[in-house]
């Protein structure tokens, strides 16, 4: 199951990088893509998605506007500070926790939205808690890091204690 | 009105990277000219791929540019961190938090 959805994305990969869909790039292409994905049986990620609840499905639509809208203030704010004359930043390190997620897969996604939020910078993770550099106390708020974790723990099926 | 809307974007796109570039110079250490450089990635180029897909409408361009900019946004955060972390990791073994790094 898993060597057919790799397979099936490289094919649509390969139809998006050769801009055409005449028969004979899609042979090629098809021949390619069974080629590489039994040549890298061997190094497929077991992501364990299976606990992701497809009827939740609709929580990563809004976890992306949401991302968006962040990323789109965040930008602002930070251009404010970078082009004003004294630039008051006050960098800092906190610690925030990420609740009680529990599937790689959202720790790493909701790392890489705080890094690509301009202002803070995720410096490591450890077992519950995300460590982030903050370019000032503004950019800090701004995370609302609460709101994305209890989206995730929806997205995993994961009862909310309140 | 399309190409209205794609130089609007481009033009917002640029001021971003512009932006990004002068943080970069201006500000004083590692981390925080990283914090500059995050916003290339998200608005400045998130705006360069809108105005180029508004300019050639449905295509496989506009795919093959949505794909470019995915990419761009798994592997700027990956390497973002790999860096800040080889940096916060090395200053807490020379111990405290020195900021002329």
């Amino acid at each position: 199951m898993r060597i057919i959805t790799y397979l099936l994305s490289l094919f649509g990969f390969w139809i998006i990088i050769s801009e055409t869909t005449h028969w004979q790039h899609l042979l090629v292409g098809g021949i390619v893509a069974v080629v590489v994905a039994l040549l890298n049986r061997a190094y497929m990620i077991e992501i364990s998605m299976h606990r992701y609840q497809l009827k939740n499905l609709v929580w990563i639509v809004t976890i992306l506007g949401k991302l968006i809208r962040d990323m789109v203030v965040a930008n602002f704010q930070v251009a404010r500070i970078v082009l004003s004359r004294e630039m008051p930043i006050n960098p800092q390190v906190i610690t925030l926790g990420c609740g009680p997620l529990e599937i790689p897969v959202s720790k790493t996604f909701l790392a890489n939205a705080i890094t690509l939020t301009p202002g803070t910078l995720t410096l490591d993770i450890t077992e519950n808690s995300f460590i982030v550099h903050c370019l000032c106390e503004e950019s800090a708020s701004n995370i609302l890091l609460d709101d994305h974790v209890e989206k995730f723990c929806r997205l995993e099926g994961i009862e909310l204690d309140e | 009105m399309v190409t209205a809307l794609t130089i609007i974007c481009l033009l917002g796109g640029l001021f971003f990277f512009v932006v990004g570039t002068v943080g970069l110079i201006r500000l004083p250490d590692t981390f925080t000219r990283m914090h500059a450089t995050t916003k290339c990635d998200t608005l400045g180029l998130g705006l360069v791929f809108l105005g180029l897909a508004l300019h050639s409408g449905l295509t496989f361009s506009s795919a093959k540019l949505g794909l470019v900019v995915l990419f761009i946004w798994i592997t700027n955060p990956t390497a973002t961190h790999v860096i800040a972390k080889a940096v916060y990791d090395t200053q807490q073994q020379q111990g405290g938090v020195d900021t002329d790094v």
